[in-house]
């Protein structure tokens, strides 16, 4: 082992980890940033395997919008939670590892098809870089895009090595990896499209035939997944997932092609609009000499790198309600394979010109590395506050496991990413509201809790507080802070001395206000047999009306619809049916003018047939009850 | 320079390796990651003061249970009374102009029914008789009674509770066993 063989060894060896240890560098602050949004209803999941079927329903039932990724979300989610809890940082890992994995697959298919270690090298860079990363290296709900982009160069890497020695195994390898892709993410799907543009543009001719026969099976792998696919989750066509195939797929690819030169929040991040023109320029101007300059060639490479990012884009180029960066992370396996292939065609072929090919390569690295380090530190500011407030309430739970928690002014985007995504679902912790005026902060959005179930009635605070039912918290920095004594002593200034306008059935707080035949309450809502009542302050105005947000278990409903019949102070306000499949009803009643201004009216609610179990009435399920314009 | 090939299993081992080692780095159970400590009141700031409703689950409710219940059971959840037990509340703030609900959540245990037969729990605060209520099956009871707003003036009360039969101390159990309660409080009308 001489000196020549260990300076070998090392440059090898640099080869292969400097681009991991520049993408790690880039995203490190990634590795700290805690849950956020979609996690929790994946961290939630492990609350559900105690139904039937529970973990086959956990892994494969279809996601809200329409999604199946039973590894790369709701296994993911579910192994690791079983094996460390809430605990971020082995979730993050797993995604740096991943990410990893997909530069050194990355590195190894660029230097085999350009057949140069600098094209290899300046690949896994360029990748690495792109600001559309970031979501993916801070964010664990989209690991779904980490593994998925494993899983189709794996199978590409299998491809190549089945085409370099014509060994079957390696075929049928790619196959299995392939299959598995699917279970990650759904442009899985485009594969084939993949592996056939290798063999038609990329594959010795030769050997071309015999691959495009081999390959054309994983076609039909794909459209059975597909129509599988679209019987268990049909596509959507309302709503920012429903897909439109006009011309606004045109709108979304130059949008799509834009972010994957210049960062999308390249200004916004206070970087100048000019400099950010020049960069997306040059790099057009680059990508089209390489394409005009490889075709003067007859030199087909560059049409497989087109291939893969146009492939790997098409499934969300049919969503125009729906823009996000982070769709990029597959695509730009193509743009950063023809970065490199671009580099090294100029190096090799331009002599004292070859220096040129830095300028758009600068200009591509200029505009993503600030980009990407400061939206990764943005992104682990913005989970940090909800760190704090969910691990704080949890910790607010032990210290008083008797009582509700009631949270002081928590800013808007802090619930939004936390308390309207069900952040204290999974550890179990249901009894966790906001005090009255919090709902000025909130943005009510579609996917959202109600504002009218975690915010607290002011009646129903000031009740709770004079019972000593509730302890309150406001967030303070990287903790909660125990603000009881201080609200406590200024709640009578705050709250008007009368009966709330609305309650929440399934809200202990709220139990006051519950006439004695109802049941206890379970996971946030309440059943009331045959008859029960509420009491709640009369309209303020004439024209107000009584809202019912109730549910009923639909099996149950199948053997026939329930009738509810509704009086206010003996007045009969109106009746209705819950029919199949509206096992989530809401209802609204007129009230007459003459409950106006009643400081308490009786709510009688009566339901039709009852179900009787264990020698107990079952009528329906009641959340919200209000009286409301 | 020899170019690697990803294939070869020593290489797959060392990878699976590396990820493990990396993954185990990150301890399990609870620590910095997963942990967040609150701020809250000083002893002196904040004197400890009676609760108007107890979860027998809560440690700190020991202080409140006067006479005859006894320790934590079931995982933390429960406690056993005996046939006559005492419990100290403090009035809600306005139960004194209002007057308030008592609540008492128990269950009554099978073997209770089947050695005793129905039983009755009664509730009183002072020489003032609150309520009696008939438990004549096994299962989860919610007693509530009316409390006057006369009876509710002072810091602190206390509650008597009676049932007229209970279990007898024997070799086994040498406690007096009545019910199982899990929470009980005042809470203002």
């Amino acid at each position: 082992m001489n000196r020549e063989w260990w300076k070998s060894r090392t440059a090898n060896l640099l080869f292969w980890i400097t681009p991991v240890a520049f993408l790690i560098w880039l995203f490190q602050e990634g590795l700290y940033c805690w849950f956020i949004d979609d996690d929790f209803a994946w961290l939630g999941l492990i609350r559900q395997l105690n139904r039937p079927h529970g973990l086959l329903r956990a892994l494969f039932e279809p996601a809200a919008q329409g999604t199946i990724r039973p590894w790369s979300e709701r296994g993911f989610f579910l192994l690791f939670e079983t094996l460390f809890g809430m605990d971020d940082l082995p979730f993050r890992i797993m995604a740096f590892v991943t990410m990893a994995a997909n530069i050194l697959l990355l590195t190894w298919i660029v230097r085999r098809i350009a057949h140069s270690r600098l094209a290899g090298f300046i690949a896994a860079l360029c990748w690495a870089a792109n600001t559309a990363l970031m979501t993916v290296m801070t964010w664990s709900s989209a690991y779904n895009e980490a593994m998925c982009a494993c899983f189709m160069l794996a199978a590409l890497a299998l491809l190549i090595r089945y085409a370099e020695s014509g060994r079957r195994i390696f075929w049928w390898l790619q196959v299995v990896v392939f299959g598995l892709g699917f279970g990650a993410l759904e442009i899985n799907v485009v594969y084939p499209a993949i592996a056939m543009a290798y063999a038609l543009f990329v594959a010795p001719r030769e050997g071309r035939r015999r691959l495009l026969l081999a390959e054309a099976p994983l076609f039909a792998i794909s459209v059975v997944y597909f129509a599988i696919h679209t019987v268990a989750a049909p596509v959507p066509h309302s709503g920012p997932y429903a897909v439109h195939i006009d011309g606004r797929v045109l709108h979304t690819l130059a949008l799509y092609g834009k972010w994957s030169l210049l960062p999308v929040d390249w200004e916004a991040f206070g970087h100048s609009h000019l400099l950010g023109k020049l960069i997306l320029w040059t790099l057009i101007v680059a990508i089209a000499a390489l394409f005009a300059a490889e075709i003067k060639k007859r030199r087909t490479t560059v049409w497989f790198f087109a291939s893969w990012y146009l492939a790997a884009l098409a499934p969300v180029l049919v969503l125009p309600d729906h823009h996000t960066d982070y769709y990029l992370t597959i695509p730009l396996f193509g743009l950063a394979m023809l970065f490199s292939f671009g580099v090294t065609c100029a190096v090799r072929d331009y002599g004292k010109w070859r220096l040129l090919a830095l300028i758009p390569l600068a200009g591509y690295f200029t505009g993503m590395i600030p980009v990407s380090r400061s939206a990764t530190h943005w992104w682990l500011n913005k989970t940090e506050p909800v760190r704090s407030l969910v691990l704080g309430v949890e910790a607010a739970r032990e210290k008083h496991p008797g009582k509700a928690i009631l949270l002081d002014g928590i800013p808007g985007p802090v619930y939004t990413d936390s308390i309207a995504q069900g952040a204290f679902y999974p550890l179990g912790i249901t009894d966790v509201y906001l005090t009255p005026g919090s709902e000025s902060a909130i943005t009510p959005a579609a996917d959202a809790a109600d504002p009218d179930i975690t915010v607290l009635d002011p009646a129903a605070a000031s009740h709770a507080i004079e019972n000593d039912r509730v302890v309150i918290y406001s967030l303070s920095g990287d903790h909660l802070r125990n603000v009881t004594a201080g609200y406590e002593r200024s709640a009578p200034n705050r709250f008007a001395n009368r009966l709330p306008g609305r309650l929440d059935a399934g809200n202990p707080l709220y139990s006051w206000l519950i006439g004695p035949t109802w049941l206890a309450p379970e996971s946030g809502v309440r059943w009331m047999p045959g008859e029960a009542s509420v009491r709640l302050r009369g309209p303020d105005t004439p024209g107000q009306k009584l809202v019912l947000d109730g549910f009923y278990p639909e099996e149950q409903l199948k053997s026939g619809p329930r009738h509810l019949t509704v009086s206010v102070d003996g007045v009969p306000v109106g009746q209705t049916q819950i029919n199949d499949p509206e096992s989530s009803f809401h209802r609204l009643f007129s009230l007459p003018d003459s409950l106006v201004g009643k400081e308490a009216v009786e709510i009688a609610i009566q339901v039709t047939p009852v179900e009787r179990k264990g020698g107990q009435d079952y009528g329906m399920v009641f959340g919200k009850i209000a009286i409301r314009p | 320079m020899q170019f690697p090939n990803l294939f070869t299993r020593r290489r797959l081992v060392i990878t699976a390796v590396a990820a493990a080692l990396l993954l185990s780095a990150a301890c399990r159970g609870k620590h910095h990651r997963t942990t967040v400590e609150n701020e809250e009141p000083a002893a002196a700031e904040a004197p400890p003061r009676l609760a108007s409703t107890l979860k027998m689950s809560d440690p700190a409710a020991t202080g409140q249970l006067l006479k005859g219940v006894y320790g934590l059971e079931g995982g933390g959840a429960w406690r056993w009374t005996a046939g006559h037990f005492s419990i100290a509340l403090r009035p809600p703030l306005s139960a004194a102009q209002r007057g308030a609900t008592l609540s008492l959540a128990f269950t009554v245990p099978e073997v209770v029914i089947q050695k005793l037969g129905k039983i009755t729990l009664s509730a009183s605060i002072g020489a003032t008789k609150l309520k009696s209520e008939p438990c004549p099956k096994s299962g989860a009871y919610t007693f509530t009674a009316d409390v006057p707003a006369e009876l509710l003036t002072k810091d602190s009360v206390t509650v008597d509770f009676d049932l007229d039969k209970s279990l007898p101390a024997t070799p086994a159990d040498q406690r007096e066993l009545g019910v199982i309660v899990t929470s009980a409080g005042l809470e203002s009308k």
